[in-house]
């Protein structure tokens, strides 16, 4: 038993190194935040430890992974002791970021929590509609609604024309201004 | 008609699934921007140094945290509680098979014996007894008599005369009465 457990935990620790950056970066694209994605890329990892007798391989160890971190984040971000980072904070605390980055950025900060998952997991990991839902435990068709709405307040907010930025950027600040207080 | 031309008018801040699908083709090209932006800036980002060995997860997983699911900790309760057992049985033995012997045999077992058997007008509960007593030692340890030799008997207690003994509390019956000169 003692040399099973320990091959176990010498396997966690290469699945651990070889893909931690995937679960920083998931959980970045989510909270925007370098420190607070960093911990919840900790967190999501002791979760994948207690939960490792329960893959089984059925999935992608990443899917697994990755859902495991989309969680973990949305957890974290409806705790009241991780209060999200206002944009100009940020600023001060990314070293020398591009321009686009910090207006994706901030086009990113307009949306919810689970729009913002949605976006991350669509666009960055490239994950479909039902890998989505079930990711984060809704339909297909919510999943498709929730990116339609996201496009379009990203539109507005990276590609502003004066009709759609007057109608979808006002609610969207809306949002972020009732997130941060 | 000013209702249809208001909402015509209105822009689509919720679309339908039908309107999402129209507007699928039409934004392929935004899609797709907002996909290369968005894979430029997070594969651009660099966590810590993804080491096991430092990580904090390893350490919180060292701790206890994370090592041990619920039926492992179960388990550990359940082997702690077997062994507490077991000691108990353990100890308990020696002194009820030496005291069994004692009277088995009838020698006088007062400098055996540790002190909390001694009777002193209390009832004691841990030593009571479950064996059906013979009628003469019932009748012998019903009615004691200060000059009586400090014997372990089988049967109820003198102190629990009246009563009857707990059989839960033990298997034998070891009751003596102090002789006043059994001290010297």
């Amino acid at each position: 038993v003692a040399v099973a457990f320990l091959s176990e935990v010498e396997d966690f620790a290469a699945f651990y190194e070889r893909s931690y950056q995937l679960a920083y970066r998931t959980a970045y694209g989510i909270v925007g935040d370098a420190a607070a994605a960093a911990d919840i890329a900790q967190d999501a990892f002791v979760a994948a430890y207690r939960a490792r007798d329960s893959f089984r391989g059925e999935a992608p160890a990443r899917a697994w992974l990755v859902r495991i971190v989309v969680n973990t984040a949305l957890s974290a971000r409806r705790r009241a002791s991780l209060r999200p980072l206002s944009f100009d904070d940020r600023v001060a605390t990314v070293a020398a970021p591009r321009s686009d980055r910090l207006e994706l950025e901030r086009a990113l900060d307009t949306l919810s929590d689970r729009q913002r998952a949605a976006v991350v997991l669509r666009y960055y990991h490239g994950f479909d509609y039902a890998e989505i839902a079930h990711m984060l435990g809704t339909t297909s068709g919510n999943v498709g609604s929730m990116l339609s709405r996201a496009l379009v307040a990203l539109r507005a907010e990276l590609e502003p024309s004066p009709a759609a930025g007057r109608a979808t950027a006002a609610p969207a600040r809306r949002r972020v201004e009732a997130r941060r207080g | 008609v000013a209702d249809q031309s208001s909402s015509r008018n209105r822009p689509a801040t919720r679309p339908t699934v039908r309107g999402s699908r129209a507007a699928g083709h039409i934004d392929s090209a935004f899609e797709e921007t907002l996909r290369r932006r968005l894979r430029d800036t997070l594969d651009g980002v660099e966590g810590p140094d993804p080491v096991w060995a430092t990580s904090p997860a390893r350490r919180e997983v060292q701790a206890g945290h994370g090592g041990f699911p619920v039926w492992r900790s179960l388990a550990a309760i359940a082997a702690g509680l077997l062994v507490v057992a077991a000691g108990v049985t353990m100890i308990s033995l020696p002194k009820s098979s030496s005291a069994a012997s004692a009277a088995a045999s009838g020698l006088p077992a007062a400098s055996q014996e540790a002190p909390s058997y001694a009777p002193s007008g209390a009832p004691s509960g841990g030593a009571t007894s479950v064996a059906p007593p013979a009628p003469s030692a019932s009748a012998a340890s019903a009615s004691p008599s200060p000059s009586a030799s400090p014997t372990a008997t089988l049967g109820p207690c003198p102190s629990l005369s009246g009563r009857t003994p707990d059989p839960l509390m033990c298997l034998t019956c070891r009751c003596e009465t102090p002789s006043p000169t059994a001290g010297g």
